[in-house]
Parts: C-alpha cells; structure tokens; sequence
C-alpha cells in the first residue's frame, strides 16, 4: 500500500516536472509529427535492421547466436526510440526515470523469477549447451529442443508431449545433450555360462559387430569383461553407431548377439525359481489298503 | 596400360524400356537387377550375394520392386557406374610407410553403385530413379569423437601394380599417386578416398577413376588433394563415361590416419 502511494507521488511529480503542454503541441505540431515519425518509421527501420542483423548471425554462425545478437541490437535501439519520442512529446526524463526506478524495485519484487528466466535464457543461449532439434535429457524427462525462449526451453517427449523447462531449472541443473556428438556408443551386457570358451564368445560378438550394418567399423567394436558373477560370466559388449542409428543398433545387436548365441550353443544363463510354500507344498500322505474279500 | 582382356559390352548402355510383362536382367558383379515393364510402369528389384558366393542370377520370389510410373516420352533407361555417394575409408591388407620424400603409385578397387536412369531418347537429359550398390560397405567414423565424416569402409590390397585378372565389371581401378613431401615418414595404415569427387572412365569395358594424387605436407598441415580431370596414364583417352558426384579440381584435407586412432572406449 505504502509503495503504490509511493509510486503515485513518483509520477505526480514527474508529471509536474515534465514542459508536456498540448495546447502548444497542437499549435506548433513539428514535435508531435517528429515524434510519430519516430515511432512508425523508426521502429519498423530498426526491427528490419535487427532482423537482419539476426539472419546475417545465422547464416554466419547458427540461430541461437542470430537471435541473441538480434534481441541485443533489438531492444537498445527500441529503448532509444522510446526516449527520443518521450523527449520529443516534452517529457522531463529525469523525474521519469526516478519513478521507474521506483517501479523497477517493484516489479523486481513482483518478477523475480521472470527476470531470473531471462537472464537465464541469454546464458543458454550463450553458452549453447544445446541447439534447437538436440535430444537433452533433464531428469527423468527426455526429448527433442522445440524452441529455446526467453523464459523456458520447450522439449517434445518420444510420446509426443510438450514439457516447459525454466531457463532457470536449466542453468542451475545438470542435463545431458544425448545428442551433441555425431557418434554414440552402445552398451549391452552379455552373460554367458561358466562352461563356455570366453575366448570364443568374444570371437562371435566381433563377428555379430561386423555383421550388422548400422555398427562403425571405426571406433571399433569391444568386447570388455566385467566380472564373474553368481551364475554367469559378464561382459559388456560396445558398438559404435552413428547418433541418427543407435536406437536401430540397440535393438538389432541385442537380437544378433541371441540369435548367434542360439545358432552357436551358446548358453545365456538366467536365474531358476523354484516355489517353495512352507507345509502346505508337503507330500500329502498315502496310504494303500489292501482290499479283504468280504 | 590395356587391360588385356575385353570387358562386358554394353553393360552401361541406354536401352529402350522393357514392354509390358517383359523382363530384362543387368549382372553387374554379384549385383543381379531385374528391369521389368508393368502397363505404364517401370519395375526394378535387385539381389546381391556375398562376394565369395557364386550369383544365382534366379529372381527371388519375395523380392521387393521399386516402381515408377514413367511418363509416355520416357521410352529408355540407362545404367551407369557411380562411385559411392560417402568417403570410403581405405585400409591396405598389409599397411607401408612411405619414407620422407618418396613417392608410391598405388591401386585400389573400388565397388561401384549402379544408377539407373529415365531418358526420352538416347544421350537425352536423364531422369534418376535408383543407385543399388553393388556391394554392401559397412559404414565407418573419419574424425574424432567431436566432429568427422560417415564414410563405406574398405579394406583392400592396395596393390603396386595392375594385372588384366584384377578387372570385374563392378570394380573401378582407382590409381592413387602418393606424394609425401614432409619430412617425415608417412605410415600409410588407413587413409579416406575421397571418391565423391572422382569421374569413372571405361576403356575396353573395363572401369578407370579419375586421376587422383595426394600430396602430403605433414602432420599438421594435412594433405593436398588433386584431380586431374583426366584418366589415368594407364589408360589414356578412355571415354568418360560417369561424372563425379562433386565436380572439385583440389582441396586439403585429413587424408591419413593410424588403425584404432580412435579408442573404441570413448576415451
């Protein structure tokens, strides 16, 4: 309450400060029609300059950088625009600026988390972690960069969904970009029985590696052991494949690796369970009576 | 130098479009391709076999057709010789090291891909339809893990000199002029021909790539590579008979790298 006094008093007194006089402005109307000039023609000059300096960054470099050196040209000129008018129309700036000092500190208060977001939204677009189209991982979320906006990055799911992030959330999280690099390594652990030839099973992942057509020669396919475990030996089994293939390398090894493993004789040992339900899985008794005659 | 011997004629010919119900096989290699003419329509199907397999030539039953429906002007089709549309990295059986300053010609042969084409009348401007390779190249990584370029892998002889029994008419003879002008030896292990940028030539049936020589500056520097726009002098004034997919005369580029640059961990 005390501060929207505050700030009616503010503008009071800038209103008094200001040489603001329509009367004369009607009489003499060269600073009104500079000052309508200035909006209808400056402001479209200056967004067709900021829309070109945006297009000219992106051809030059990509569209994140494009649309940051374009909101920075953008909004500085608009402001000059603005104040020239302001001064045009007879406006005191000095007591104006007082009062959206004051108004500032409201607004701050009020939009804390907005002005966190956009400040935000110029570190990621800086610092470009990810591009727009990138697949990022935030928590248990996944999905591809729709758009990358001042307030929040937008990401489609696999299952068509569309999740806002703060920018915020983003600068002060970890994430991972899934798709920042041109090439991934898929993982599948192998186990096989104690009884089998590790030198052989290593031998038929190779040839499963080069039989696939999606897997990189280069970086070659590995074969790593990775430990003697209750009732298998381990191994993880990595292929390279480009990032545009590796769901289809994900799945067809894994199909590979089985179907070799069966044509081989390979055994993929898995745990047995046996069921086991106290008394009640006891034998039931039974007793045989010889038949008497009569 | 003359192959020696005669290679299939017409293979890469314009042929008039097969008539309805009327099928036409094009052996390239062990790539089999059926052309068969459908109404109005043109079918294509094709089978490849392994290449230590001896090619059936027998049309599968459940094979599956590509179709077109030609337009009425569109009365021959033309199979031309392409050179893969990706780098292919190249790995020698036996890799050598080219001393400082030294130079070595070497042959490799590359597996073509057939391109069939669409044409109003023959030497008419071309339609494309299809490229079916002729051999089945797995794909590999030229670069590092941050940036690089998909390319076919293949490993071949890298032979020093050309014999007539080398020719098959799904090869190309690729003669590869090595210039190290470093001062350092070069360890030629694996290197990326860049065969985008190549022209094939025929001369006899037999299939030629566009003169290539590779100057090696160094580690650093990387290597020059020049096309000559021309055959090789083995067989000079062969017919150009496939231009290359990118018409570039020379440019630089990371041509030679060491086996398993790459760890296969990541790291």
């Amino acid at each position: 309450m005390r501060l929207s006094t505050l700030m009616i008093q503010a503008a009071d007194s800038a209103a008094v400060a200001q040489n603001f006089d329509l009367a004369r402005m009607l009489s003499d109307p060269g600073p009104l029609i500079r000052a309508a000039l200035l909006v209808f023609a400056g402001i479209p000059t200056v967004w067709a300059f900021a829309s070109w300096i945006r297009r000219y960054v992106t051809k030059r470099y990509n569209a994140q950088r494009g649309l940051i050196i374009g909101k920075l040209v953008l909004w500085p000129l608009v402001l000059i625009i603005a104040v020239s008018v302001l001064k045009e129309l007879g406006f005191s700036l000095a007591p104006l600026l007082g009062a959206a000092g004051i108004l500032g500190v409201a607004l701050g208060f009020a939009s804390q988390t907005s002005v966190s977001n956009i400040i935000s939204g110029f570190f990621l677009l800086g610092e470009e972690p990810f591009q727009v189209g990138d697949v990022i991982q935030v928590g248990d979320v996944t999905g591809a960069v729709l758009t990358i906006d001042m307030l929040s990055v937008k990401i489609r799911t696999f299952d068509n969904k569309m999740v806002r992030i703060p920018n915020e959330s983003l600068v002060k999280s970890q994430f991972t970009n899934i798709t920042r690099f041109p090439i991934r390594r898929v993982d599948v652990p192998v186990g096989v029985a104690y009884r089998e030839d590790m030198g052989r099973v290593r031998q038929i992942l190779m040839e499963v590696a080069n039989d696939n057509p999606h897997v990189l020669m280069e970086p070659e396919p590995m074969v790593i052991f990775t430990g003697y475990a209750d009732s298998s030996i381990n191994f993880n089994f990595a292929v390279w494949a480009r990032r545009e293939s590796w769901l289809a390398v994900k799945n067809s090894i894994a199909e590979d690796v089985k179907r070799r493993f069966d044509e081989e004789g390979i055994e993929i040992p898995f745990p047995h369970v046996s069921l086991y339900a106290g008394s009640e899985t006891v034998p039931l008794p039974i007793r045989i009576l010889k038949e008497t005659d009569g | 130098m003359n192959a020696g011997r005669k290679g299939p004629d017409e293979l890469w010919s314009e042929r008039p479009v097969p008539g309805p119900g009327e099928t036409r096989r094009l052996d390239v290699g062990p790539l089999t391709i059926w052309i068969r003419g459908v109404e109005n329509e043109l079918w294509v199907a094709s089978n490849r076999v392994d290449e230590e397999e001896e090619p059936t030539r027998e049309l599968p039953e459940d094979v599956p057709w590509a179709r077109w429906a030609l337009n009425e002007d569109q009365r021959f089709i033309r199979a031309l010789p392409v050179f893969p549309d990706r780098p292919l990295v190249v790995k020698p059986e036996h890799a050598f090291t080219l001393m400082r300053r030294a130079s070595a010609r070497v042959y490799m042969r590359v597996p073509v891909w057939v391109r069939l084409e669409a044409l109003e009348r023959p030497g008419g401007s071309p339609t494309f339809l299809t490229e079916i390779p002729s051999v089945h190249l797995s794909d590999t990584w030229w670069g590092d893990f941050r940036d690089g370029e998909l390319g076919y892998w293949l490993v071949t002889k890298g032979r020093r000199a050309v014999t007539p029994d080398l020719f098959e008419p799904h090869l190309v003879m690729a003669a590869l002029q090595l210039d190290n002008l470093s001062s350092d030896d070069l360890p030629v292990e694996k290197l990326a021909l860049r065969v985008e940028h190549l022209s094939i030539y025929e001369r006899d049936g037999w299939l030629w790539a566009e003169e290539v020589r590779v100057e090696y500056h160094g580690e650093a520097e990387g290597s020059e590579i020049h096309m000559d726009d021309m055959p090789p002098a083995e067989v000079a004034g062969a017919r150009e008979i496939s231009p290359a997919r990118h018409q570039t005369r020379s440019f630089r580029a990371r041509t030679f790298a060491r086996l398993r640059s790459l760890s296969p961990w990541g790291g």
